[in-house]
């Protein structure tokens, strides 16, 4: 999503802050996500009114306002939130349209989110990336669901007994696996030599753990996990809700999975192999 | 081919003092093992094990080499269906990444060989990565020490004794019993957990209760650091609580040092994670680490299990076995005569075979390396054997 930012309202913040904005803009749409046998009623944060199935990344400077405008075509309203973030208070009404100031925040990935419980079980959230300018991009946005538990809360249903979750889809950007192929934002693809970053949120009920092959990654920033770092790995927890931003060198080439090692994860309605999976591929 | 577990095997994760064997270990595959349960029950299993052995185990043969080695690891698919060797964490080309789709796989009879150098030292892992959800719960996997020279953890990093490995896995007893129908593969939930392929008593006891048999205990000589090595083919949480007596500092994880070293009480290792410690214990410490396992769907605790860490001076008896590979049987499973062969070119001497329960159903003497025991009388299920020459006990399972 492309970001602005304006000369001459930054001179006019200098005096308040000594910090830039940038402002960008959200729609809260609703339609159908098919997996499989399944046909879910989902939630997306889309950045035109044309519902797309994966929730839209956002990019801002760091150390800068965002200045977001969040456009709510859903007909129940919804909170807006990101993790580490409090107090924004926010409360988007039906057909409503409501722009929230996000205080500066420092580089990494964030997830934004709606925390309400239509929000949250429909699936509303995603990538907040914070001041990375490296020219190669990608991001990952994690979520597990069952179907059954999304068809009550989109009907208006109780929601089901927490103890009683069993998901049967685990995607990436939406996307589970062999269709991670299909998604250029998490398909890393590379040219030897390269490098990457690739921000991660996650956006599921559950922890996850994503596992290399043929590279280990740099941790540049994590949420949750700050001791971690600097940390050079191949396998990356991710707690419920934490965000991290990992570089990658290209240093081979050649295919590799990068796959989530809870195993039950890289299925799709239990069949193996699907969920979350994605590929990198390095051209020489 | 019948293959079978013996606690031997096992036992062998904790050679602390192993050295790096020369000649490369040829590997091979099976589909009809048995793991021992801490109640006695036999899970079946499929797994990896040496040509040279004849059987697999859960986790499978531990590989050790040095930094830089050039490795060949070569397997023999014994068992129907098709596998593959994942090196986890070791970075390989896509040649031998292990993956059916982007590698190449290894089909019944056949065989392949993964070439790699072992340019990093540090704490990894294999496993088969066909089919991986179910492959992996069956106990297709295993653990990889690269140590680097100098008996340090890493170039400037720290100096230790020696190496305790323990690996964590779980498997959830209904899918093992009946792998062809364990469709869906998403709601596995393991509800048997295991450090180094034991669980709960075992830990001390060993995997058979008989008598005599070493448990995985850390023996820690006093005023040497102990390298935990620690790695996870769970489909679980673990989360280690160490005691504080152990001042356990953490320095490297994946394969890769840590830029700033910790101190660690409590240690969250996610399925695919490694981590290595050092531990010193305090003398005349004897305590034990609790390796919890953690659902990580809900979020809630499962099992507890304990590995038990004693200075070396409380003379607990010999918890690493210095030669665990000496003892094979075949035919296995037999009817009427077993022929079982010492490898190390010592007579059996006494012998005697024990049944589930521990109890003694056949015993004698021999001089012989190779003999001939008729087992006709003994009724259908698993056994040990047990051979005694001297200082060197070994134990093989058989089934009738």
């Amino acid at each position: 999503m492309k970001n602005h930012i304006s000369l001459g309202i930054i001179i006019c913040f200098i005096s308040l802050s000594m910090r830039g904005y940038a402002q960008d803009t959200l729609w809260i749409n609703s339609g159908e996500w098919y997996q499989s046998q399944d046909t879910m009623q989902v939630l997306r944060f889309n950045e035109t009114a044309v519902f797309d199935t994966s929730n839209v990344a956002l990019s801002t400077p760091a150390d800068a306002s965002l200045f977001l405008t969040v456009i709510n075509t859903d007909t129940e309203p919804h909170d807006f939130g990101i993790d580490g973030v409090w107090g924004l208070g926010v409360d988007i009404l039906p057909n409503d349209t409501t722009t929230i100031e996000i205080p500066p925040l420092p580089m990494g990935t964030y997830r934004y989110f709606s925390g309400d419980q239509r929000g949250v079980y429909l699936g509303l959230s995603g990538v907040l990336k914070v001041g990375i300018i490296m020219p190669n991009q990608f991001h990952w946005n994690l979520a597990d669901c069952m179907p059954e538990r999304m068809d009550s809360i989109s009907s208006g249903g109780e929601l089901l007994d927490e103890e009683l979750y069993v998901p049967r889809y685990f995607s990436i950007n939406s996307y589970t696996y062999p269709h991670t192929a299909l998604d250029a934002n998490g398909y890393v693809a590379l040219n030897l030599g390269d490098t990457c970053t690739i921000s991660i949120v996650n956006s599921g009920f559950m922890d996850h753990v994503l596992h290399f092959h043929g590279f280990h990654v740099e941790y540049l920033s994590t949420t949750t996990q700050t001791s971690r770092i600097g940390w050079i790995k191949d396998t990356i927890p991710l707690k419920q809700g934490e965000g991290v931003t990992l570089l990658l060198i290209a240093n081979q080439t050649g295919i590799y999975p990068v796959h989530n090692h809870n195993l039950i994860a890289v299925t799709n309605s239990g069949f193996y192999p699907g969920g979350m999976l994605t590929l990198i591929n390095i051209t020489p | 081919m019948r293959v079978f577990i013996t606690l031997l095997f096992v036992t062998s994760l904790f050679c602390v003092n192993a050295q790096i064997s020369s000649p490369p270990p040829i590997f091979f595959t099976g589909m009809d093992g048995i793991l021992i349960s801490d109640d006695g029950m036999d899970i079946p299993i499929w797994g990896y094990g040496l040509t040279a052995d004849g059987y697999i185990t859960v986790p499978g043969p531990f590989l050790e080499y040095e930094t830089g080695d050039e490795v060949n690891l070569t397997f023999i698919n014994n068992s129907a269906e098709s596998h593959t060797i994942h090196l986890h964490g070791l970075d390989v080309d896509q040649a031998n990444d292990g993956v059916p789709t982007t590698s190449f796989i290894v089909v019944q009879d056949e065989s392949g060989t993964y070439s790699f150098t072992a340019s990093h030292p540090g704490t990894f892992l294999y496993h088969c990565h066909v089919t991986t959800t179910l492959h992996l719960t069956m106990g297709m996997y295993g653990m990889i020490l690269v140590r680097h020279p100098g008996g340090v953890l890493f170039e400037g990093g720290p100096s230790y004794y020696s190496d305790a490995p323990l690996m964590f896995s779980d498997l959830e007893i209904a899918t093992n019993l009946d792998p062809v129908q364990s469709y869906p593969f998403h709601d596995i939930r393991p509800d048997y957990f295991m450090v180094n392929g034991r669980s709960g008593s075992q830990l001390e006891t060993g995997s058979t209760g008989m008598p005599g048999e070493p448990g995985t205990i850390i023996s820690c000589p006093n005023g040497e650091s102990i390298a935990l090595r620690l790695g996870s083919m769970s489909y679980t949480l673990t989360k280690l609580i160490i005691p504080s007596e152990l001042e356990a500092m953490c320095y490297m994880s994946d394969g890769r040092p840590v830029p700033t070293p910790f101190g660690v009480e409590e240690l969250d290792i996610y399925p695919g994670e490694r981590f290595t410690i050092l531990i010193s214990p305090e003398a005349e410490y004897d305590g034990s680490i609790e390796v919890q396992s953690w659902d990580m769907v809900n979020s809630e605790f499962v099992h507890s299990n304990f590995v038990r860490v004693r200075d070396a001076a409380l003379n607990i008896g010999t918890p690493h076995m210095q030669n665990p590979i000496s003892l094979s049987i075949s035919p296995n499973p037999s009817h009427n005569f077993i022929t079982v062969n010492t490898n190390d070119g010592r007579p059996i001497e006494d012998w005697k075979i024990y049944n589930s329960s521990g109890k003694t159903v056949l015993e004698g003497q021999s001089d012989l390396l190779l003999m001939r025991i008729d087992i006709s009388s003994l009724e259908s299920g698993s056994y040990i054997l047990e051979s005694i020459n001297g200082q060197r006990q070994c134990n093989a399972r058989f089934i009738r």
